[in-house]
């Protein structure tokens, strides 16, 4: 690598290694100039020669601060020395990390040598900024103001993937932190060109799902605090996009309004007309399985529960029909399957059933009644029957089955039913799913659905067109520990999703509570303000970050990529898009007073157009 | 009035003697003449003189490094020594903190029998002047590796006086030559001697903290009075905590006044604690902190016995290349 010392404009010198306590080639101090002015999470610059002649330059983050009285040395010397009763020198120091030695030498800087703020260049190379071929992706700014990249390459996939976020609820901003790298993503100039340009963008989809209020259900519209943010405007240039807004390629789903057989969207902050209601059809239930994310919780599966939705779920697959003359979506199911049905439920799934008449079998329009029917034949006397659809299990593990599918009834209803359509792909880059109103099972179920739909998707397609997905409290669906088709669901995305291109942007309150598979397989390690507590468990930052964490404002994350050796703290933009109903409130008086000004133009016209 | 016989412990560590030498007459003892309030040996407590305005306190310390011997081509032996010494001064001015300046050192080799060695510079930054002394006693070398420190510690104190400082000077005031007529004070920590009449010697130990005895004369120009610097706990002697202030007659008896009733205000201050002071509290805090500092310039000791071993090696072959 060539030696970087021509290219670099001089900086200010901070002060030089300190040669008291002896450098080494993965942390060193700095004594400070008295006219330094250093902060936390500065970049550094050490120049040596080494012998022989070989130009070596250290990077490193500043990490910890200190400041002493020089020949003091118990804590009763302070006032001596303040009031001027004792001499003692003033020093303060600095510890700074090793980021990185150019050219990769592993050797400890000089005692005493010349200590530099790296700027410029520098800093690009202090963070590795030249290795980042493949492109760089603005993941905030450093804690002076200045951009900090990510390498594409471990965010697209080709050589990682997935985000994991972690911290506190409430002020981590976790879910705003995943929408700014969205936005960065789908809807800058500079976040085009790193997915491949214009053609390759317009095939990005991002799930995103709504856990909170209705809160996401805004991003489409300018946020109203915006405009009051004068230094916000500033810093989403400095991370290269001039022109902040909001998402403009957005599709936005809810569940259907409850109790309402229809297909109104149940949301209150929006107008139904902006929201598409989402649920699956019995076939699309019975065909995509998805009667496998109806039992989800941490105990269906530690028991024989999870046996018999396997074995009920192929014995449907076998015996699905589509009810003749309609496409609603409505099932029969036969009460016998032919003898040359297959048990494979991937062929039978991928098969279009035959039509049949609604008297050849049991019709199933909606959850209700599925649930009917698997009370119907679970209560049957025939054996045969019985063992073919809930295998070879006691009758008190049958009656459990049917009991926590009666409990379903309520939560999973509203969402499958004649007539609804899932979330598709298609017509939007942002898809956003409103699950907050579910029940803990429904949304599990939502979840598992929808990212298994996607998953199939992708298998066999390759890397791009990308799918990001955006899913917060992770714990909930691939908990630390236990085992459900969701949680394997979530860890095989982890483990296999980079190749497949399926991208997970994970959050979640405490890494310890998520499955081991998803933090471990995230290139990008993002946390806001930490859990004292739970500090620990985050290995990827030092025990003073870690700490240091736990004091963090909202907006204050730190990140953790793989090139980059230690994490660097960063900040990111407040949001010109509306990430709550409040801040859209505004926009939605705007928008009505613009209506009401062109309908009194219409009405102006057609008045004119009257008197004429 | 008499009081009852009681024992008190000696404010030093042990390891530094005793503060206080002069209980028994010896051929030291002198009764010097009370210069002031009429010959009445009495106790003033000055007045508030506010807090210290360029105020410095000068001192110096000196380490033998290695004992040498030099044998001629007749087998004829002499002694020697490879020594260090440093001074400098504790700066209290107008504002800021108190700062260490003026620091000097030396380093040098010395035999007596008056002939020199030159001992080559040795790598890692240790020289040494090459000095004799004409006098063959065993200790000769010694003191003027002393004389070398007090010197330098004089050029220092002359130069702060120079400057308008009100200097007080670590030991006794031997040295100071050119600035006679400016505030400087020397501070004298033990006491070797009874240097007044029996019953102004006994009154001595009646100063309270701040207080200081009528000035009276020594010889060798100086003028004297005993302060007390600090109380030095219940158990102490009747001595601890007293030093000794000697100011030179030349300033005048105005100016020597001045300058120990300043001091005798504001050396308290200055006094050191037990916990931090082998001989506090009469060993001044920024004294004490000068002396560590120096002591830290002349490097380690370790490091110079090995330099002096080498550097007396080279020595040694360039002889007999030559």
């Amino acid at each position: 690598m060539s030696d970087l010392d021509g290219n670099t404009a001089p900086d200010p010198r901070i002060g030089l290694v300190d040669g008291s306590h002896g450098s080494n080639s993965r942390d060193f101090q700095v004594v400070l100039d008295p006219d330094a002015n250093v902060q936390l999470d500065q970049l550094v610059a050490v120049r040596n020669e080494l012998p022989g002649g070989t130009r070596v330059t250290h990077y490193g983050i500043v990490t910890e601060l200190r400041s002493r009285f020089e020949g003091a040395d118990l804590p009763s010397d302070t006032a001596r020395v303040v009031d001027r009763v004792m001499p003692a020198e003033h020093v303060r120091l600095a510890e700074v990390r090793v980021l990185r030695v150019v050219p990769e030498l592993f050797v400890a800087p000089n005692a005493g040598s010349v200590a530099m703020r790296a700027a410029g260049r520098d800093r690009a190379v202090a963070l590795f900024e030249d290795e980042m071929k493949r492109g760089k992706l603005p993941v905030g700014l450093d804690m002076g103001g200045e951009p900090v990249y990510a390498d594409m390459r471990f965010v697209d996939g080709r050589s990682g993937g997935h985000f994991s976020i972690s911290g506190i609820s409430g002020v981590a901003t976790k879910t705003s932190y995943a929408l700014y790298v969205l936005y960065q993503l789908l809807e800058t100039d500079a976040g085009m060109a790193l997915l491949g340009g214009r053609a390759e963008r317009e095939n990005v989809r991002a799930l995103v799902f709504n856990t909170k209020g209705e809160d996401l259900l805004h991003l489409d519209r300018p946020n109203s605090e915006f405009p009051g943010r004068p230094g916000a405007r500033a810093q989403w240039r400095a991370l290269g996009v001039r022109d902040p807004g909001p998402f403009r390629s957005v599709r936005l789903y809810a569940p259907r309004r409850p109790g309402v057989s229809g297909t109104v969207p149940g949301v209150k902050s929006r107008d139904t007309g902006d929201v598409h209601a989402y649920g699956w059809t019995p076939e699309q239930f019975i065909r995509d399985q998805l009667l496998q994310f109806c039992f989800t919780a941490e105990d269906d599966r530690s028991t024989q529960v999870g046996f018999i939705e396997q074995q009920f779920r192929i014995q449907l697959l076998r015996h699905l029909r589509r009810l003749e003359g309609g496409e609603s979506g409505a099932a029969v199911i036969l009460p016998a399957a032919p003898e040359d049905t297959s048990f494979d439920p991937d062929r039978l799934a991928a098969k279009e059933p035959e039509p049949v008449r609604a008297g050849a079998g049991h019709v199933i329009e909606d959850f209700g009644d599925f649930v009917d029917f698997t009370e119907k034949m679970a209560n049957r006397d025939d054996d045969e029957t019985i063992r073919a659809w809930f295998g070879r299990t006691q009758s008190g593990t049958r009656q459990a089955y049917l009991r926590r599918l009666l409990r379903l009834r309520k939560h999973i209803g509203p969402l499958i039913g004649c007539g609804l359509k899932p979330v598709s792909s298609e017509n939007a880059r942002l898809h956003v799913v409103d699950i907050s109103t579910l029940h803990d099972d429904a949304q599990r179920f939502v979840v598992g659905s929808l990212l298994d739909g996607v998953w199939r998707e992708k298998q066999g397609t390759g890397r791009v067109p990308l799918r990001f997905v955006v899913l917060d409290e992770l714990n909930k669906y691939a908990p630390a520990k236990g085992f459900s088709p969701l949680r394997e669901l979530l860890v095989d995305i982890a483990e296999r999703g980079r190749s497949l291109g399926v991208l997970l942007v994970g959050a979640q309150q405490a890494a310890s509570a998520v499955a081991p598979a998803l933090p471990r397989n995230a290139s990008l390690k993002v946390a806001g303000r930490l859990d004292a507590s739970e500090a620990d468990t985050y290995r990827f930052l030092s025990s003073a970050l870690r700490e240091r964490a736990s004091r963090f404002m909202p907006g204050t994350m730190v990140l953790s990529q793989p090139i980059v050796p230690e994490p660097i703290p960063l900040r990111f933009p407040f949001p010109p898009f509306a990430t709550n109903p409040d801040e859209a409130v505004a926009n939605e008086a705007r928008d009505r007073d613009r209506t009401d000004a062109i309908m009194a133009n219409l009405g102006a016209m057609s008045g004119g157009e009257a008197g004429l | 009035m008499t009081r009852r016989p009681f024992v008190g412990v000696e404010p030093f560590d042990a390891s530094h003697g005793a503060g206080f030498r002069a209980g028994e007459e010896n051929e030291h003892t002198v009764e010097c003449r009370v210069v002031e309030d009429g010959g009445r040996f009495r106790i003033h407590r000055p007045r508030d003189a506010g807090p210290p305005v360029r105020l410095c306190f000068v001192d110096g310390v000196r380490r033998t490094e290695a004992h040498l011997t030099r044998t001629d081509s007749e087998g004829e032996t002499v002694t020697g020594l490879a020594g260090a010494w440093g001074a400098g001064a504790v700066l209290i001015g107008a504002d800021g903190p108190a700062a260490i300046g003026h620091v000097e050192t030396g380093r040098a080799v010395i035999f007596s029998g008056g002939e020199r060695v030159r001992i080559r510079p040795h790598p890692g930054g240790w020289r040494w002047m090459s000095l004799s002394v004409d006098s063959e006693e065993p200790h000769a070398a010694s003191q003027h590796l002393q004389r070398l420190m007090r010197d330098t510690e004089a050029e220092i104190a002359d130069r702060l006086c120079a400057e308008g400082w009100t200097v007080v000077f670590d030991g006794p005031l031997h040295g100071i030559r050119r600035s006679r007529t400016a505030p400087v004070a020397g501070y004298v920590k033990t006491h070797h001697r009874r240097t007044l009449a029996i019953e102004h010697w006994q009154t001595v130990p009646n100063l309270a903290v701040g207080e200081r005895t009528s000035l009276f004369a020594m010889k060798d120009e100086r003028y004297a009075c005993y302060i007390r610097v600090g109380d030095p706990g219940p158990w102490a002697g009747p001595w601890a905590g007293i030093a000794r202030l000697e100011v030179p007659t030349s300033s005048g008896s105005g100016q020597a006044v001045a300058t120990v009733d300043r001091a005798a205000r504001w050396l308290p201050a200055f006094a050191s604690a037990p916990h931090r002071d082998a001989r506090a509290p009469v060993n001044l805090a920024p004294v004490a902190r000068l002396e560590q500092h120096l002591h830290h310039l002349l490097g380690d000791s370790r490091l110079a016995l090995r330099a002096v071993r080498e550097a007396v090696m080279q020595h040694n072959r360039d002889e007999e290349a030559a």
